[in-house]
């Protein structure tokens, strides 16, 4: 569990990260950790993110997945219906299995397709000192 | 109308294929997690029905390895290792 968050208003933990949003604490493994606010920061998450933030590479990979999902579902639904119309009664097959397969199928593509998805494209623009102090001009003027 | 194939094959080609790389990477590992998800689920629910609705009939139950998951798992963790090499190569490029 994370026990308490404090204010950025000490000097960083991590040298990369000069910009944080929260600090950390885990009461389960007694460690300090940092929330990054800086999406340019050069933290092995950041990078990653990066990456799959290049030339849609991200996009491309949710893509493929949620269509890995559909075709499982195409799949259970033709299997069924060829089975239901054209091999029923030659010989057992189990209904149960194949549904719980494709579902279990569906279940992992979408979810790490819709995981990925938020983590990339979800997140909020980090705020800024310079950017609330330009609202509040604005707001004055 | 015409479709400037080169040139859209000169800028998607890395990045599609870094893309593919992740893909496939991802898909082995997933199919290494839903081996033993399927184990699992197929073997209680065996159980159940065994135990209390026996007259449904049988349900068929799946088993998974160990070697063949740890397997499945370094065959993926390594295709999307490559391919975030890959992704990190085209992002220096853009650069």
């Amino acid at each position: 569990m994370w026990g308490r968050a404090t204010r950025p208003s000490d000097p960083p933990l991590h040298p990369y990260c000069p910009k944080t949003f929260a600090r950390l604490y885990s009461t389960s493994f007694r460690t300090p950790a940092e929330v990054c606010d800086n999406p340019r920061s050069s933290l092995p998450v950041n990078k990653l993110r990066e990456i799959l933030l290049t030339e849609y590479i991200g996009a491309i990979l949710v893509a493929l997945l949620a269509s890995e999902a559909i075709i499982a579902l195409v799949a259970l639904l033709v299997g069924q219906i060829y089975w239901h119309a054209a091999l029923a009664g030659r010989y057992h097959e189990s209904l149960g299995h194949s549904i719980l397969t494709a579902l279990v199928k569906m279940l992992l593509y979408l979810g790490s397709a819709y995981l990925l998805a938020r983590w990339l494209y979800g997140a909020k623009p980090p705020v800024t000192r310079e950017s609330t102090e330009s609202l509040q001009t604005s707001r004055e003027v | 109308m015409t479709l400037a194939i080169k040139p859209l094959a000169r800028r998607f080609a890395a990045p599609a294929l870094a893309a593919w790389l992740l893909y496939m990477g991802m898909w082995t590992v997933l199919f290494a997690i839903e081996q033993p998800v399927m184990a699992l689920l197929t073997q209680t629910l065996g159980w159940f029905v065994d135990l209390f609705l026996a007259n449904l009939g049988m349900v068929e139950k799946t088993s998974s390895s160990v070697r063949a998951f740890t397997q499945n798992m370094a065959e993926g963790v390594v295709l999307i290792l490559v391919g975030l090499f890959a992704g990190a190569w085209v992002a220096r490029r853009r650069r």
